[in-house]
């Protein structure tokens, strides 16, 4: 989609996760070693052949709050950035905010494996299906008067909205974008994907060689953009380019030969200006299900020859995969990566796929200096986005 | 709230709709689809909404077809959808109680309940490779996805753009918990085609796009902020020569009053479009200012306009270029 001329830069940032408030918790989640018997965060390991009754899921709770709502996320978000920017939100320039929320789904019920299954039909809110009701929940938790839009494009949106936000600002539509989302556990989500046959047995396995499927998490994450030019914060990254595009092969199944995933990777990298060859660590989208993983090595394996390239990791395996709130989540976990140098590894794979694990992240966080990451993303729908990101 | 113009100019190449006119208050030179000709069978998994808009997109580019039509690679979508999956999950929910299955969800009707379903089905059946999004404000869905989009455009983001948005009955019958207050859902689509230069003739500019932060309470606000979005398009109030409203509620019917202009309410002129009343809007616009009449004078101008819950969004369309 776009290119930057015009230094955009991240000011702030948080994120909740099942590791608790904040990036630092999730942090020293994403430094702790990742044995390859560890059961998923919050689930008891099963015995060898049995089932979870529904699937492996990463829950979060928030310290004082009965129950985790979209709306607690996102304040829980807000009050934490809040927290650590030198100017409050509230006392920057309202007229010229603007919020993007990415949404795959609107404000829901709270699917939790302690209630009896419900029919799809009683258990889902159908005037709140609308993801306009995600929207309207962040600005109203966080008590911001500026215009939201809600963005979706599946798993995805985190990242699209992130990427509209940079759009908006460079073409001078606005001068901050507030970037967020956040998803619950929803009878949508686990019926789905259950009935998909796209959950894990027991964890989820990114470009293992035994990977089965995907673990539902919940959390959310929030960005504060900015023209670099306008901020009164200290940078925490350089938005040095991103790109979009649309795969136009399945709604649900990503391209087989990862070819228009390499092409958006490639122009969000020409948008930077950034060789490839540059690229020092880049966290994939990395889902755990068979298709995904296959089509995403073979796009890396498009732009970097085996045995070069950067540090890949997927960190789905640890938090789960939070729909829309994944890709802005696992920008948090790069950003701490870049802050920390410290590659997070790929939760769940120990036996990686003899010809992509040449670069991948496995058992432990390598120490490296990152300065330049790259984060990838798909959704539903055929869309695939890239982001990169350099260290102020 | 925010103001802005397209500038450079972009113009509405070219626009398609499928709605129903009621016969109240819709121009009559205002060429519509049946829609009925796009509800999918039952087995099928997918919405009335996205079946629509991939068959008009289809229609669009190729009426656009030739030397100067728009690259099918970089061409971005922005599509404003506001109860679209609401029809595919009620589907999903009613497929599951007739099997007896307590939390079954058909796999065909998951990977379709999501909104971004409708813009990669548009892309899938068009074989479009630039960016698709599903925006969703409410009930200023399509109108944010057109105002947005046009600025992308006209800031060289992209070559050129489809944008609108659709809401099949079904969904927003699904959406509703109760009976509803007002004209009946009906099935609304448009699409337009948005490009930086236009070729000769009578043209349709997108003059500017406005979004409001959900402060307007009254008539006096919404009649000012309407007023400072005309200033900033840089238009005399005496060239707005056409109103759109978005949806029939007591502070824009008050202010139409206040204000004696021609209008066309959505609602009452096709039914309940929800978030696809402002791209049908939009279509009429297009066509009346495109129109041979008194309304096709150069600069004459349309404001398409919804307010939803005090938050308000207005497009300015403009006639540029003399008849013909």
């Amino acid at each position: 989609m776009g290119r930057t001329k015009t230094p955009i830069v991240v000011t702030g940032y948080a994120a909740v996760t099942f590791a608790g408030r904040g990036v630092e918790a999730l942090g020293r989640a994403l430094q702790a070693p990742d044995r390859d018997n560890a059961p998923a965060a919050g689930y008891p390991m099963l015995p060898p052949g049995a089932r979870h009754p529904y699937a492996p899921v990463v829950r979060t709770s928030i310290e004082g709050d009965a129950e985790v709502s979209v709306a607690s996320l996102f304040r829980t978000c807000f009050h934490d950035l809040d927290a650590g920017m030198a100017v409050p939100i509230q006392e920057g320039d309202m007229r010229r905010t603007v919020a993007l929320v990415g949404a795959t789904i609107g404000v829901q019920p709270r699917w939790s494996p302690e209630q009896p299954p419900a029919q799809l039909g009683d258990a889902v809110a159908p005037g709140a299906l609308s993801e306009a009701t995600a929207g309207a929940a962040f600005v109203e938790a966080c008590g911001l008067g500026c215009p939201y839009y809600t963005v979706n494009t599946a798993c995805a949106s985190g990242s699209s909205a992130f990427v509209l936000g940079c759009e908006l600002i460079r073409i001078g539509f606005c001068d901050r974008a507030l970037v967020a989302a956040a998803e619950v556990l929803t009878f949508l989500d686990v019926h789905g994907f259950r009935s998909a046959k796209l959950l894990a047995r027991d964890r989820a396995r990114p470009f293992d060689r035994r990977r089965d499927g995907i673990m539902l998490g919940e959390g959310a994450a929030l960005f504060v953009l900015e023209a670099a030019t306008r901020s009164p914060e200290a940078p925490q990254a350089l938005v040095a380019g991103w790109s979009t595009g649309n795969e136009r092969h399945d709604i649900a199944q990503p391209e087989p030969d990862g070819r228009c995933l390499a092409d958006t990777i490639s122009a969000a990298l020409a948008a930077a200006d950034v060789p490839r060859e540059a690229v020092d660590y880049l966290n994939a989208h990395g889902t755990g299900t068979r298709a995904n993983d296959a089509s995403e090595a073979r796009a890396f394996r498009r732009l970097w020859p085996a045995g070069v390239g950067p540090a890949v990791s997927s960190t789905k395996g640890l938090h789960g995969h939070l729909r829309a709130a994944g890709s802005l989540v696992e920008l948090a976990a790069t950003l701490w990566a870049m802050r920390s140098s410290k590659a997070p590894p790929t939760f769940g794979c120990h036996l990686p796929e003899p010809e992509w694990g040449s670069n991948l992240v496995t058992g432990a966080p390598r120490d490296m200096p990152i300065r330049t990451a790259l984060k990838v993303a798909r959704g539903f729908g055929g869309v695939n986005a890239a982001i990169a990101l350099e260290a102020p | 709230m925010i103001h802005d113009r397209p500038s450079p100019p972009v113009f509405v190449l070219d626009s398609v709709a499928a709605a129903t006119p009621t016969g109240r208050g819709a121009p009559a030179d205002v060429p519509v689809v049946e829609p009925r000709r796009w509800h999918p069978a039952k087995e099928q998994p997918t919405s009335w909404t996205a079946r629509a808009l991939s068959e008009l997109a289809a229609q669009l580019l190729n009426q656009a077809a030739g030397p100067a039509a728009p690259a099918r690679d970089a061409l971005l979508v922005i599509l404003g959808l506001e109860h679209g999956r609401a029809e595919v999950v009620d589907k999903a929910a009613r497929a599951a109680r007739a099997m007896g299955l307590p939390d079954y969800c058909d796999p065909r009707h998951f990977v379709h309940s999501v909104s971004s379903a409708v813009p990669g089905q548009l892309a899938i059946h068009n074989g479009l490779a630039g960016p698709t999004l599903a925006l969703n404000s409410g009930g200023a869905a399509s109108l944010d996805a057109i105002g947005i989009g046009g600025l992308l455009v006209s800031r060289g983001v992209a070559p050129a753009a489809l944008l609108g948005g659709g809401e099949g009955a079904a969904g927003r019958i699904a959406a509703r918990e109760g009976p509803g207050a007002g004209p009946p859902p009906a099935d609304g689509a448009a699409l337009l085609l948005v490009a930086p230069a236009a070729p000769g003739g009578p043209q349709t500019r997108l003059a500017s796009y406005h979004r409001g932060d959900g402060r307007i309470a009254d008539v006096a606000a919404l009649d000012a902020w309407v007023r400072a979005a005309v200033e900033v398009a840089e238009l005399p109030w005496a060239g707005v020569r056409l109103l759109v409203l978005c949806q029939t509620n007591a502070l824009l019917e008050a202010w139409r009053r206040s204000v004696d202009l021609p209008a066309v309410v959505i609602p009452e002129a096709f039914g309940d479009l929800g978030g696809a009343a402002a791209a049908v809007g939009s279509h009429c616009a297009h066509h009346w200012l495109r129109g041979r009449g008194a309304q096709g004078r150069e600069g004459a101008a349309a404001l398409v306009i919804s307010v939803c819950e005090g938050r308000a969004s207005c497009l300015i369309l403009q006639r540029s270029g003399a008849v013909e």
